[in-house]
């Protein structure tokens, strides 16, 4: 890479326009609740109010079934009339449920009711006191009163989902603009910026599992259910009317998409199946989760039923990859450490273990948005007659406490461009303190300057930066020279992996933010970049067990 | 100057050949349509016009070469990303594309990713721009189809040999497995380097 190139100024900004999701997301609600409104909660709410209702004789004057046809078939009412008296006074009612119209579910009913309601024969209807021009004769809910609850209950589910979903990634963007590699242009003092984890409060907490049950339970539910009510609308009319001929298109043509409803009805009922599954909480000391250390952890799951439990440890590089609009994320291990595997059922209803962080081909945790490196504990336990539960508890490692300290005898190292000489030691220890030199010759151009130390990655993934120190150099002159220290964050350390490498360089830039002469340094303990050696990758079924979270 | 990783320099992911930071530094291969015949096809479509072609032929990349183009003729570059996983860049592109001017060139990458009516309004969000260029999958009826781009065995092993000289043959067959997505293509070269090579 030219000095005058710098890989520190990648900046992005994601995100959807939240307006447009909120509007999608309520037009969802807004119209589920129309739906269940008017073809559900409106005609039980008439038909339980009726009950209050004063059942009074009729004559049933005439009844058939309107059929209505158009070019997406037929649909059907019960016509009726019936005559009645009320206090006196001659009625004709023309109601015979609380249904909203034409319909072509429950036809089978309405041709009962037909049936039931001859002309001629005498009922008993139902009269409303208060306008006794108001008669129903069946108080049974109308037969489409089911769709209308199922599409009054998914639309607005759906339009909530998109909406929070929506909101999710606003807070997101709203979180990554406020990325400290902005303040660290305009900002004179020292900050931290990316990659490296905070250090956490000493005193045992529980660690969350990296995904939750319940979103996915109902997501892929709702998703499911919707699937197969209309896949089954379309399949119960196609049968209905079956008659050979050109049908046979319809029904073969129905058959992957029958085939696609049975199975998401499987992968739904396997997921919802997880949510009841135990729940295993798993507490330890997140100050102790450093590189090199004992940690000592216990794990208690809320309910029998565990017939094995295996745990193990797991440290992998992650880099997503994003050109033109296609993203890609890939991943490789570089440790795995099985820590314990128990079929006693009584032993592992809880416990206590503990796991050793390795000191030699690791680094701690990277948290770049396309780069990392991942550790967690992956549990794994066996359910009788059901899929393994699969749990990864992401867990944040820092650099050990005592580190090598960086060559003592590290010679600075001249780099020289745009009229200037940066005086650097190559290499450090995280934590260090960077002492430098930089110079202006004496026939350079005098003007502003300002140095800054950051980071960068290579690699597979899409460049993640960040910058943790600048400084400006207002009134450098020609054939002066500044000495300069800069204290050195304790994460990320240089290193280099299958997918990701994090590199460290120091700059001087012209007033425009060009560099005009570039220093790469080390900064890993005893100032030599750490190597992470990735596993062999899964291959065959293994892979595949691995893709669907089922266990290697 | 190189990291050292250990005792000396080794292949991470620094130093793979097919590192992302050596795909995006790759010449641009016009091929038989140059950027002059694309920008005179631009021009006569009334400065609204489609770069059309499936997964990883390149429409990006002649997009960014065209905008860095069109800015050193004196026009506002507008850049804005449409990715398939829902996020866009950046986030408040309806604002920005609203605010263009007649000097503004809007260079919309992945436009198709919009839905319809999006997809619709975007005509009448850019009246006032200067210019529109976008990359597509597919035809649109609403944008001129400036060039169809399609997958190049030729140009894909050119490029790959360009970053590693011994990737000719692996090349080919990266290629013909990714069928022909040049994206998926290199990452199959990144990981099949990194597996081979002791880190």
């Amino acid at each position: 890479m030219k000095p005058t190139e710098s890989p520190l100024a990648t900046a992005a900004k994601p995100g959807a326009g939240f307006g447009c999701i909120l509007a999608f997301g309520l037009l969802f609600i807004l119209s589920g609740l129309a739906v269940g409104w008017f073809f559900a909660v409106r005609p039980v709410l008439r038909a339980t109010l009726s009950l209050n209702w004063e059942p009074v004789p009729c004559e049933i004057l005439s009844s058939r079934l309107d059929e209505k046809r158009d070019s997406d078939g037929s649909t059907y009412r019960v016509e009726i009339h019936y005559r009645y008296v009320y206090q006196g006074r001659r009625y004709v009612g023309e109601r015979y449920d609380f249904g909203t119209g034409y319909t072509n579910i429950g036809v089978g009913s309405m041709r009962d009711a037909v049936r039931s309601y001859r002309p001629g024969s005498q009922q008993t209807c139902r009269v409303d006191p208060a306008r006794p021009d108001e008669a129903v004769l069946s108080l049974r809910p109308p037969p489409g009163i089911w769709l209308g609850l199922l599409f009054g209950l998914l639309f607005p589910a759906a339009g909530a989902g998109v909406i929070w979903s929506g909101y999710r990634a606003r807070r997101q963007a709203r979180a990554e603009a406020l990325t400290p590699l902005a303040a660290a242009f305009s900002a004179d003092t020292p900050t931290v910026a990316g990659g490296a984890p905070e250090t956490p409060a000493v005193g045992e907490v529980v660690i969350k599992p990296a995904s939750g049950r319940l979103a996915p339970a109902i997501a892929l539910g709702l998703f499911a259910t919707a699937w197969n009510t209309g896949i089954g609308f379309f399949l119960f009319n196609i049968l209905r009317d079956f008659d050979g001929g050109i049908a046979w298109f319809f029904v073969l043509f129905q058959i992957p998409f029958v085939l696609v409803g049975l199975l998401l009805l499987f992968i739904a009922t396997v997921t919802i199946s997880q949510v009841f599954a135990p729940r295993m909480e798993l507490r330890l000391d997140p100050s102790l989760v450093r590189l090199g250390a004992r940690v000592p952890f216990r794990w208690r799951f809320d309910r029998g039923g565990i017939t094995a439990l295996q745990i193990h440890l797991e440290g992998r590089e992650e880099a997503t990859y994003r050109q033109g609009t296609s993203t890609a994320t890939d991943r490789r291990e570089f440790h795995r450490a099985p820590l314990l595997e128990l079929i006693d059922r009584l032993a592992l209803a809880e416990g206590r273990a503990e796991f050793t962080l390795p000191v030699e081909g690791a680094a701690p945790t990277l948290a770049g948005k396309n780069n990392r490196v991942v550790w967690q504990l992956v549990a794994k336990a066996t359910l009788p007659w059901r899929p393994s539960l699969v749990e990864n508890f992401p867990l944040t490692v820092l650099g050990p406490p005592r580190l090598a300290p960086g060559p003592a005898d590290a010679v600075p190292v001249a780099h020289r461009g745009g009229g200037l000489t940066l005086w650097v030691p190559p290499a450090f220890a995280p934590g260090e303190t960077l002492v430098g030199n930089v110079a202006r010759d004496p026939g350079a151009p005098a003007g502003p300057l300002t140095l800054r130390l950051g980071w960068f990655t290579e690699g597979r993934g899409t460049r993640d930066a960040g910058v943790v120190w600048t400084r400006k150099l207002p009134d450098l002159a020609p054939g002066a020279d500044l000495g300069f220290e800069v204290p050195l964050p304790a994460a990320p350390w240089t290193f280099g992996g299958a997918l990701v490498s994090v590199e460290w360089r120091l700059e001087v830039l012209d007033p425009a933010g060009a560099p005009l002469v570039a220093a790469p340094v080390v900064i890993a303990p005893g100032g030599v970049a750490v190597v992470l050696q990735p596993l062999a990758p899964a291959i065959g079924p293994a892979r595949w067990k691995q893709r669907l979270g089922l266990g290697r | 100057m190189e990291t050292t990783f250990g005792s000396g320099p080794v292949n991470s992911a620094g130093a793979n050949p097919f590192r992302t930071s050596r795909l995006l530094a790759l010449p641009v291969h016009w091929g038989e349509t140059t950027p002059e015949t694309l920008l005179a096809r631009w021009h006569a479509a009334g400065r609204r016009g489609a770069l059309v072609g499936p997964h990883g032929t390149g429409k990006t990349t002649r997009l960014r070469a065209l905008a860095a183009r069109l800015a050193a003729e004196g026009w506002t570059i507008l850049w804005i990303q449409w990715h398939d996983d829902g996020t866009a860049k950046p986030a408040d592109w309806r604002a920005a594309l609203r605010a263009a001017g007649p000097r503004t060139v809007l260079c919309l990458d992945g436009s198709e990713n919009l839905g319809p009516l999006t997809a619709y309004r975007l005509l009448h969000y850019t009246r006032r721009a200067g210019g529109l260029l976008a990359t597509r999958h597919r035809r649109a009826w609403t944008l001129k189809t400036l060039a169809v781009h399609r997958p190049s065995a030729e140009v894909f092993v050119a490029h790959a040999t360009a970053l590693s000289a011994d990737a000719a043959d692996s090349a080919r067959a990266a290629f013909k497995a990714a069928h022909g997505n040049a994206h998926e293509a290199f990452r199959r070269l990144y990981l099949d380097r990194a597996s081979s090579t002791r880190v």
